[in-house]
């Protein structure tokens, strides 16, 4: 349980450390649909290519005073820290079309990104925080029932924040925790971001009937087309086991690999039918 | 927030199952859009932050930091004593956090717009706890509960948030947070994701491991198709759909699990080096 309220204080990506602003570079006068997504504990997260590098995934952060990168990041990009932990990012796009040039950004890993991948919190691997320095650029429409974000460019340069702890670095309870939550994510094994696996394909289009889906049209080259699978079949069995809706062919297919056969049982006019197919490849 | 049961869920797995099963759903009335936004100013701080004032069941003003990047409210205990937030609510003692627990707020007012029943941690969280010392009092932070309800614009320029009601239902961060972690405890390892295509586009693409230019590239176009109706062709580099990168295998599943059936998207590809826009409807199908 206390662990629990260990990532709550994690979970919070609010930061003390300073910022301080670089010339920000005339925007174009447009807006951009920036695409972004909500991670499992709910934070705004986007993804960035940095000098055409990446994508990586950042969390669009008003609690942060500029933009973070993690270490490890900034290490592959070859981008080193020049003073007291800041580095320039010579190109930083955000999906959806925001470019910004020469881009100054804090060049560590922040605790709560380090406890959040170690534990695989976020259901996908952190690399920074997009912060004050680049949000304040741009009016920012932010509304969760739709699937973009719209950002005007502002004609705004952002001020300097200033340092708040003479060293930069507050919050050392917080570090703590993160390393924490961090090495016990490496006991358990858990990794940032899950495996995923890409679901096959059959090259059927389907429709509801009245007791089992139905093939409405065939590709030819797919893999059920192939097997000889015909417009107007009923499939009601796959593998041997009932289906009654499209959705249950949905659910039989995402637990199959490219590769696996099965057995499609179809309704063809009178005749039952058990046709062979080759799960296969594609989308 | 039942921190003792919870610790022995974590402690006595046996028990996790029944507590899960009693997580009672949300069940927040749609709020209906009012015809007018509610603008709220914010203070930037000098270090870059932005804080608005919030008043907590009627109590208040108590100066908060708004953070895009909080899936949760947190109150410090000096507020919550002041505002009598956790006196039914149990508590537990962390060295680092001081005393903690989760509180129901009746009403949270930001600004002039005024929300009800949102959860709050309470907390003197130490970044908060440094930030007051270095930058005046400072109780809090408001964050996804609240901002999740509204179309929100920040405007860093004018120093305004506007709200508008959009409906959105926030769910509570701590319990999927709570399931995330019991499931690590039960099973250790994560299962794999299946990204499961809304929509049948009829290509198949592929990539090579060396390969670390943009795009994925179409291997086969299906006759007949989605893909083949919009003029994608064998060889196109796909590079975005619906405004996002496809730069692997995995992005496009992805994207393509979002997408559903019916609905026509932009697709850019670059064909011989030329960079073209299409528009793909996928069908009911997979």
């Amino acid at each position: 349980m206390k662990m629990l309220w260990s990532c709550a204080a994690l979970a919070v990506f609010c930061l003390a450390p300073p910022g301080r602003a670089e010339e920000p570079t005339k925007p174009p006068p447009k807006s951009f649909q920036v695409p972004y997504r909500l991670t499992k504990p709910k934070h705004i997260l986007v993804r960035a290519k940095i000098n055409g590098k990446g994508p990586y995934n950042f969390i669009v952060d008003t609690g942060a005073p500029a933009l973070f990168v993690a270490v490890p990041v900034a290490r592959k990009l070859g981008v080193k820290s020049e003073s007291n932990g800041w580095g320039t990012f010579d190109r930083f796009e955000i999906e959806g079309g925001v470019v910004l040039t020469k881009v100054k950004g804090r060049v560590e890993t922040p605790p709560q990104v380090e406890g959040m991948n170690g534990l695989g919190l976020a259901g996908v691997e952190l690399h920074g925080m997009i912060g004050y320095n680049i949000l304040a650029r741009y009016r920012m429409e932010i509304d969760l029932t739709r699937d973009k974000m719209i950002w005007t460019p502002l004609d705004y340069k952002p001020k300097e924040s200033k340092s708040l702890a003479g060293k930069g670095r507050g919050g050392s309870e917080i570090d703590l925790l993160g390393g924490i939550l961090k090495s016990l994510g490496s006991l358990l094994g858990t990794k940032a971001s899950p495996p995923v696996r890409l679901r096959g394909f059959l090259g059927v289009e389907l429709k509801d009937g009245a007791d089992f889906p139905i093939v409405q049209s065939v590709l030819a080259d797919g893999p059920a087309g192939k097997a000889g699978v015909k417009p107007g079949d009923q499939i009601t069995h796959i593998r041997g086991r009932g289906v009654t809706d499209t959705s249950d062919v949905q659910r039989f297919l995402d637990r199959l690999v490219v590769g696996d056969d099965v057995k499609l049982t179809v309704q063809r006019g009178k005749e039952k039918k058990d046709i062979a197919v080759k799960i296969g490849e594609g989308l | 927030m039942k921190p003792r049961y919870l610790l022995l869920a974590l402690m006595g797995l046996s028990l996790v199952l029944p507590l899960l099963a009693a997580e009672p759903p949300s069940v927040k009335p749609i709020e209906k859009p009012k015809a007018k936004p509610v603008v709220v100013p914010f203070e930037l701080l000098r270090s870059g932050h932005m804080a608005v004032m919030i008043k907590v069941n009627g109590k208040g003003p108590y100066r908060v930091i708004f953070d895009t990047g909080a899936p949760i409210n947190l109150l410090n205990n000096k507020l919550a004593k002041e505002v009598g937030l956790l006196k039914d609510a149990p508590t537990s003692t962390l060295p680092f956090l001081g005393t903690i627990g989760e509180a129901k707020v009746k009403e949270l007012e930001v600004g002039t717009e005024k929300t009800t029943d949102q959860f709050a941690i309470v907390m003197d969280h130490p970044l908060v706890e440094l930030m007051s010392k270095k930058l005046g009092p400072l109780y809090g932070i408001v964050g996804f509960p609240f901002f999740a309800r509204y179309k929100m614009t920040i405007d860093y320029q004018a120093q305004t948030l506007t709200f508008v009601p959009n409906g959105f239902k926030p769910p509570n961060v701590m319990r999927s947070m709570e399931k995330t972690m019991v499931q690590l405890m039960l099973g250790g390892s994560q299962t794999p994701k299946v990204l499961s295509p809304a929509g049948q586009w009829g290509l198949v693409a592929h990539k090579e491991a060396a390969d670390e230019e943009a795009g994925v590239v179409i291997k086969k176009v299906l006759a007949g198709g989605a893909a083949a109706t919009a003029g994608i062709k064998p060889g196109d580099r796909l590079l975005t759909i619906d405004g996002r990168w496809t730069d692997t295998l995995a992005d496009l599943y992805e994207v393509a699990s979002h997408l559903k059936a019916g609905v026509a998207v932009p697709v850019s590809i670059q064909r011989d080096g030329k960079a073209m826009e299409l528009k793909v409807k996928p069908r009911a199908g997979l």
